[in-house]
């Protein structure tokens, strides 16, 4: 059962900041620079938690993990130049 | 996530746990791993080493098929190990008796299939000649179960495929027609339509087959032939009628897809009517649509996703042969 968590992060070394995204973009889909928006299994969370946690300064930076529930997923509004990002069950190119 | 991949000339390479295709320096697509199921890739597309012994770790089905959805040849992580499944099928479907017990299950579950399909596409047209033609096939269902060896089956199905197909032409209404059933060159679009459906039908059972652990060229209503995959052929059977014909009538009706979605090149003796590219994109969608579809399945008593029908139908074939007990095919 996957779910669906908002991820974001606020961290001040550029290398760290890298490394985080990196492992990040493994998981989901970057929404804005700082934000990214991952649809997950319970196993897939605690393991991308459990690695930004070794990653970051516990100091200074921070990563914020929000749950949204299908209700909450739905009425996501969105302003400007960005996207509503909706999983798909096959994609041809 | 089944990913089709059909832009000629495109790159598939990794980044991470990301699939990358490219054409030329641009970017058309990324995937994540863990969302990846299965990857189809159809015509010219270069795939890297990185990219294959990725996708061999991760136990992603690659499909390599033809630019006409020919199938070539898969990325097997490992081939199915089940042996005992292998040899037992081997054995059991050698004797007749068994053999033939298969097989009217399947030209059975085909039948009543295609019966439900006329019914339920007749129930807008009312045609008058499509109901002479449901009673022509509705008394042949009573006749299967008695019917002792193959070659007579073989003759029944032929002449149900027959009465079957001839209901079609009173189902279009648009431009298009089905006139008569022609492959190994489709001649007409209607026709190319079927056998495209038909070939991505197939690609999906082989991949069930494959995983199940049966053998694929090893059946019990198509004939063994070199080459010739008659395990998933038979599994395939009975969702020709549910997953393509239906699918293909509707389409057509409701103009999705017209005459414009087509090829035609009359002096290519080879393909004289394909699917332009434009057309194909579209069509396979319709299609992936139809499998991704719930319908009602009587075993779980609930409703189901046709493609996981199609492997669950697989697993019942494997169990008949292990336990020893009825075949009962899929009815729509």
């Amino acid at each position: 059962m996957k779910k669906y968590y908002l991820i974001s992060y606020d961290i001040s070394d550029d290398r760290i900041r890298y490394r985080v995204d990196k492992e990040l973009k493994n998981y989901g889909i970057r929404v804005q620079k700082s934000v990214f928006e991952c649809n997950i299994t319970d196993a897939e969370y605690v393991k991308l938690k459990e690695k930004l946690d070794n990653l970051i300064d516990m100091n200074t930076d921070s990563i914020r993990y929000y749950f949204l529930c299908k209700h909450c997923r739905d009425s996501i509004q969105n302003v400007g130049n960005s996207f509503i990002n909706n999983d798909k069950i096959f994609e041809i190119i | 996530m089944i990913v089709y991949l059909t832009e000629q000339g495109s790159y598939i390479s990794i980044s991470g746990d990301r699939i990358i295709v490219k054409k030329g320096v641009n970017t058309i697509g990324i995937f994540l791993t863990k969302d990846t199921d299965q990857i189809i890739i159809m015509g010219n597309i270069s795939i890297s080493t990185q990219a294959i012994k990725h996708l061999l770790k991760n136990k992603i089905d690659v499909v390599f098929t033809t630019y006409s959805g020919q199938y070539m040849g898969r990325l097997v992580p490992e081939l199915g190990k089940n042996i005992i499944l292998r040899r037992l099928q081997i054995q059991k479907l050698s004797v007749t008796k068994h053999k033939i017990k298969f097989a009217r299950a399947i030209v059975l579950a085909k039948l009543e299939n295609s019966i439900a399909t006329l019914r339920k596409l007749n129930y807008y047209h009312k045609s008058e000649e499509v109901s002479h033609i449901l009673n022509k096939l509705i008394p042949i269902r009573k006749e299967i179960p008695s019917i002792e060896d193959l070659p007579t089956l073989l003759g029944y199905e032929g002449n149900v495929a027959n009465i079957y197909f001839s209901a079609f032409d009173y189902l279009v209404k648009g431009p298009i027609k089905f006139e008569k059933r022609t492959r190994r060159p489709p001649k007409n679009e209607f026709n190319a339509l079927l056998s495209f459906g038909y070939t991505i039908l197939l690609n999906l059972v082989r991949t069930t087959v494959n995983t199940v652990g049966l053998d694929p060229y090893y059946g019990s209503y198509h004939a063994e032939e070199y080459g010739r995959p008659s395990m998933v052929l038979d599994l395939m059977e009975e969702f020709r009628p549910v997953a393509i014909d239906y699918l293909v009538i509707s389409i057509l009706n409701k103009n999705i897809i017209t005459g414009s979605d087509f090829i035609i090149d009359k002096d290519n003796e080879e393909l004289p009517v394909s699917l332009s590219i434009y057309g194909r994109k579209k069509y396979i969608g319709l299609i992936e649509k139809r499998f991704n579809s719930y319908f009602w399945y009587e075993p779980k008593k609930k409703k189901m996703l046709l493609k996981d029908i199609v492997r669950y139908q697989t697993y019942l074939f494997a169990k008949a042969i292990i336990e020893d007990s009825e075949y009962v095919g899929f009815r729509f």
